[in-house]
């Protein structure tokens, strides 16, 4: 390893502090520093939408921010998702644990492989707060950064106008 | 590739195509060229490193060769350029007609691009490759303007000069940057050839 | 014990049989791939692990003259460097996957892909050396000072340019580029044409593209001497056979070796290749360095590395007779393999085959030369050839259609093969090696269906004329297609029930997406009496199976759930002779449901965990030629593949503009035979479609006439996007296969096949412009401007 810097961030709420060279992609850095393997990387430059996380709560594509530029932020990956909850609005007990978002995504078979799906649900968090009654052509709009090649993005609409469903109430 | 232009000099046909024959003109037209040689008969060879932005690109090296060359009217230039991202090669044609106390030179350079450069940057080479030409050759104007009059030297060329930062060299998978470099890097190589 | 009857519940009715298979519970996967949980290639962390990155060649054709790894090698952080030379007796070219099948005077010309280039380069991307280091930044910073000296030789980039006897030659043991040249003929051609109505003549170009999974390849390799065994983890689609030919090039036993297929993001045909190969030297490094080693593709070099699929230039006929029905066809194509043809005929004769459709095609021609050209290497991708021949065939019946004044869905209904005509043979010999013989379908029934569906009666006159009345350009299309699914040979799959009543079920076959630790435990769920949930399912580890072939051809439904389920009746079976014997009751008087064995009509009950439990005994004599255990394996091999189809009918508007095109309304009526689980199924034909949407107006892998290609990134080689791919209404309808205990057909291809057809008659409907038709795929905006250009000045 080449010269390297100190960074300080918290990634879903634990805290960290590390050293990583200046050139390293926040994307390497959560899977491989931190072993957040659920963040996935399809193309290293920012179309496929796969590296998606959440910093300081604004979606961003991991594969092109390098961890230092990540220093002090917080970060939310998928895998703090999901929190144990009541499970209220989610008719599959097993599911109570996920986050609505993705629990509307197994309901609605939003996924196939999965690959791409992480990213997705994280661009979907702030969306659909910011949106939380969006139509068709705004979630379309919404998905339209994030390349999937398994589902043809129509039970993902549908997952997600389910997901505002059960958010709203 | 075809790229295909003309420029025109404020210097008659023998002044110019002298001055592009003279290495140490086309060089001074370039940041970043550690060195370009007459070899042999006709036979240049260069080595070259160009910085954009924050990122170094990866060296390139050069042979080029001035074939049926009809003084002052015209040359063939073959190009072989190497490079760790791609490499350029094919013929330049390159013809100069006098007006007006200048010059005009059109040339066709008919240039097969391979490698990262292509694959990725094909589609910014042609118009960045015609920016940068003419730019390159109004410093080439200049070099030969220093040439000719020496006490108005004019030191570098400032319209080419680029920021280069120390950043470390490019990283892993920063390549977009990259390649829009190296893009612009070979359109240079052509510029250094004409 | 409550086969003790003393505190047995009343007796109560019998449940009926709770039904699995045709529901659609939700998928077991999900859980782990929602939340990060589960594992994929890159996602394997192990100590003291390696990072590879492999210099590749700039050059489509050229003399490799010198590989210098000494920079690399004095490089921080590198540990190891190999070319060509260091590979010793390692070094061998790849196995001829699919040899060709028995067709008479076939010519064919085997030229397979080594694992590091050795004298010669022959397309861009071919590997040449690899970096090994503790990083994957310093592996490549290492794979950037190796110094390749390559010396330029002319290049074949088109497929007629590379028959020309004086064009250059790829393989120097070979006599020209030609890899094969086939010819299938059924009746007679010649005869038919001299007596025929009309003969339509065309010339089509057909054009495939990228798999593009999301996920790239990846291998992480683990040679661990104390325990000798070699662990690969690999985003294949067929671990198994992997697995067998590493244990063979490594001169090691297959039991040391074990090939794991983990979570896979996407196959769509090119995971399936082998041997890749990184896949041939990540465990040869491993085990020379005694370090785990991974490499993970980066998307620019998957447009290279990867294989990929590409196009046909066809020469077609078709002769009719004045009421539209066909006499025969005489199909003629080149198609391209790139620099190496591993994979053998498999995609020029799915085109053969399926260009014949759900038609009664009596006489046929068809004749092709494959072609090598200096061009990353030819294998499957989803559809695999079969878009370039159901092109060809709805195009030519959409001008038979036009020049006899026939509508365009009744020249199909003339021309279908009708339910009782069924087993069909075309007489012409399929990629599995058989006779191309359709099992089932009801064609007529589907179209009915899609005309319904889309309001076809009803476009025309209404909703379609009114838009045209205001000056839009709206048009509709609709085409047929079949697909030959659920080939050979075989898979297999064990069914175990655990004390406590778990439920393990284990395949061989890889999975990338498709659903399968769903439907194959629907499968054996509904023998078994439990709920799809209930039951584990593994699959893609040689060392829990290992027997089996892989995921392609839109098999995995076919022939590995006809293995789980065979596997799941004889548990079945050994389940109620044990509860028979323990509960002292008739087998015809037992019913498992819910996990119980139930006396019917008596309270007494038995769980499958307690079965399994009294199956495994720890202490006592057990019956001499008694198995232990609820537990079994068994294995499918289908006669030969089922034939799903289909109808898609679409209707789209043309901004005349700016030949931006928007797809209105998307149907499909698809028959895959019996529907295992109807949500999985519609989400295979969503992904289908889009996938052949990209392909017909938005994918296309660019090359220069130097074979380099111009397009390798996600900017400049377009997937379609949420925006780009409508709502798709599905209906199906079941003509269950006679060839498989399920009634299955496959259905992961399905829906990308027709697309291209599709575009281009509801293109055609749209604009309306005389001499404006579309025989080349793939469209862009800027291609479909110019041809209705084209058409304008022309007309």
């Amino acid at each position: 390893m080449g010269e390297t810097l100190t960074i300080r961030l918290t990634v879903n709420g634990k805290a960290y502090d590390r050293p990583v060279e200046p050139r390293l992609l926040l994307s390497d850095f959560l899977r491989h520093d931190l072993h957040l393997t659920g963040t996935h990387v399809g193309c290293e430059h920012g179309v496929c939408g796969a590296c998606t996380v959440l910093l300081d709560g604004e979606a961003v594509r991991s594969c092109l921010v390098f961890a230092v530029q990540a220093d002090g932020a917080e970060i939310s990956t998928v895998e703090g998702l999901a929190t144990p909850s009541d499970g209220s609005g989610i008719p599959h007990p097993e599911d109570a644990d996920l986050h609505p978002i993705q629990a509307a995504f197994r309901e609605s078979h939003g996924l196939q492989c999965g690959f791409c799906t992480p990213g997705i649900l994280m661009t979907l968090v702030p969306f659909l707060e910011e949106n939380p009654d969006p139509d068709e052509e705004q979630i379309r709009e919404a998905l339209s950064g994030h390349l999937c090649r398994c589902t043809g993005y129509q039970n993902i609409v549908t997952a997600v106008r389910l997901a505002a469903d059960r958010m709203a109430t | 590739m075809l790229i295909e232009s003309e420029f025109t000099f404020d210097f008659p046909p023998e002044v110019v195509y002298e001055g592009l024959l003279d290495p140490d003109v086309l060089a001074s037209a370039l940041p970043g060229t550690d060195r370009l040689e007459l070899v042999g008969e006709d036979r240049y060879e260069g080595e070259m490193e160009a910085s954009v932005g924050p990122v170094t690109a990866a060296r390139f090296s050069v042979v080029v060769e001035l074939k049926e060359k009809v003084r002052p009217e015209s040359f063939d230039m073959h190009v072989d350029g190497k490079g760790k991202a791609g490499f350029v090669n094919g013929i330049a044609r390159v013809a100069f007609e006098e007006t007006d106390g200048g010059t005009v030179m059109k040339y066709r350079a008919d240039l097969q691009v391979g490698g990262r450069v292509a694959s990725v940057g094909q589609r910014l080479l042609e118009s960045v490759g015609k920016m940068m030409s003419k730019q390159g050759l109004e410093a080439v104007n200049r070099s030969i303007m220093e040439r000719q009059a020496p006490t108005a030297a004019v030191a570098g060329s400032t319209d080419l000069e680029v920021s280069s930062p120390s950043w470390p060299p490019a990283t892993r998978k920063e390549r977009l940057r990259l390649f829009l470099v190296v893009a612009i890097l070979l359109a240079l190589v052509m510029v250094l050839l004409l | 014990m409550s086969h003790d009857t003393t505190f047995a519940a009343p007796p109560a009715e019998a449940p009926a049989r709770p039904r699995q298979v045709g529901e659609s519970p939700l998928r077991n996967e999900d859980r782990r791939l929602l939340t990060g949980e589960a594992l994929f290639v890159d996602d394997v962390h192990l100590d003291g692990m390696l990072h590879a990155a492999f210099v590749r060649s700039d050059y489509a054709h050229g003399n490799v003259k010198s590989v210098d790894l000494t920079a690399a090698l004095e490089h921080p952080g590198v540990v190891a460097a190999y070319a060509a030379h260091d590979l010793g007796d390692y070094w061998e070219a790849g196995p001829l996957l699919v040899p060709p099948p028995p067709i008479d005077d076939l010519e064919f010309h085997a030229a397979t892909q080594v694992p590091l280039a050795k004298g010669k380069v022959r397309h861009v991307g071919e590997p040449i050396a690899v970096v090994v280091a503790r990083s994957p930044y310093e592996a490549e910073d290492g794979a950037a000072l190796v110094e390749v000296d390559i010396e330029p030789l002319d290049v074949v980039s088109d497929l007629k340019g590379g028959l020309e006897p004086d064009s250059p030659r790829i393989h120097d043991q070979l006599e020209s580029n030609l890899a094969a040249h086939v010819i299938q003929r059924k009746g007679s051609w010649e005869e038919v044409r001299e007596r025929a109505h009309r003969v339509i003549k065309r010339r089509f170009w057909y054009d495939h593209g990228a798999s593009a999974p999301m996920e790239n390849r990846g291998i992480v390799a683990n040679w661990d001497a104390r325990s000798r065994e070699l662990t690969v983890w690999d985003t294949t689609q067929a671990p198994i056979p992997i697995r067998n030919g590493l244990a063979a090039m490594l001169g090691l036993p297959q039991s040391e070796v074990r090939v794991i297929a983990p979570f896979i993001g996407g196959g769509f045909g090119p995971k399936i290749m082998m041997f890749y190969p990184e896949e041939v030297l990540l465990p040869w490094i491993s085990m020379r360095l005694g370090q785990p080693v991974k490499w993970i593709e980066d998307r620019q070099e998957s447009f290279f590395a990867t294989t990929q699929e590409r196009g046909q230039d066809h020469e077609s006929e078709l002769a009719v007779d004045a009421e539209g029905r066909i006499l025969g066809v005489r199909d003629e194509f080149l198609c391209d393999t790139g620099a190496y043809n591993p994979y053998g005929l498999t995609i020029p004769i799915n085109t053969q085959c399926t260009l014949l459709g759900p038609y009664r095609v009596p006489n046929y021609h068809s004749e092709f030369r494959m072609v090598f050209t200096n061009k990353p290497i030819c294998t499957p991708v989803r559809g695999a050839g079969r878009q370039h021949g159901v092109f060809v065939m709805e195009r030519l019946l959409d001008r038979a259609a036009d020049e006899l004044g026939i509508d365009r869905v009744e020249i199909r209904r003339r021309n279908y093969l009708t339910p009782e005509e069924f087993p069909h043979d075309h007489e012409i010999i399929y990629q599995d090696f058989k006779p191309l013989v359709y099992d089932s379908g009801n064609y007529a029934e589907a179209m009915d269906r899609a005309v319904e569906m889309i309001d076809y009666a009803g476009f025309e006159s209404g909703a379609g004329a009114a838009a045209r009345s205001e000056g839009r350009h709206v048009g509709l299309g609709i085409v047929s297609y079949v697909e030959g699914t659920g080939v050979g040979p075989y898979e297999g799959a064990r069914v175990g029930i655990e004390p406590g009543g778990r439920i393990n079920l284990v395949t061989g076959v890889g999975t990338q997406g498709q659903g399968h630790f769903t439907s194959f435990a629907q499968i054996v769920a509904e023998q078994l009496g439990v709920q799809a949930s209930d039951v584990e399912v593994v699959t893609g580890d040689t060392a829990r199976f290992g027997w089996g072939t892989g995921t392609f051809a839109s098999r995995g439904a076919v022939v590995a759930g006809n293995a789980c389920h065979a596997a799941a009746l004889e548990v079945r079976k050994k389940v109620l002779t044990m509860a028979s014997s323990v509960l002292g009751a008739a087998e015809e008087d037992l019913d498992l449901a819910e996990g119980v064995v139930r006396v019917v009509g008596s309270g007494e009950s038995i769980s499958l965990g307690e079965l399994a439990a009294l199956a495994n005994p720890l202490r006592g004599a057990v019956t001499p030629g008694t198995e232990p255990g609820l537990e079994a394996t068994a294995y499918f091999g289908p006669e030969r593949g089922v034939t799903a189809s289909g109808v898609h009918a679409m209707i789209l508007e043309v901004d005349p503009d700016t030949a931006l095109v928007r797809i209105l309304r998307y149907v499909v009526v698809h028959d895959c035979g019996r529907v295992i689980n109807p949500m999985i199924v519609e989400g295979q034909i969503h992904g289908g479609v889009a996938h052949g949407i990209g392909n017909a107006f938005y994918e296309e892998l660019v090359f220069d006439e130097g074979a380099q290609l111009l397009n390798a990134s996600f900017m400049d080689y377009l997937l379609p996007t949420a925006t780009d791919v409508p709502t798709i209404e599905t209906d199906h309808v079941e003509t269950p296969s006679p060839l498989n205990p399920l009634g299955v057909k496959g259905v992961g291809e399905a829906g990308a096949i027709p697309v291209g057809a599709l575009f281009a008659q509801a293109l055609e409907n749209a604009l309306d412009v005389d001499g404006f038709e579309v025989r080349e795929i793939p469209l862009s905006p800027n291609r479909l401007f110019e041809l209705m250009r084209d058409a304008r000045e022309e007309g």
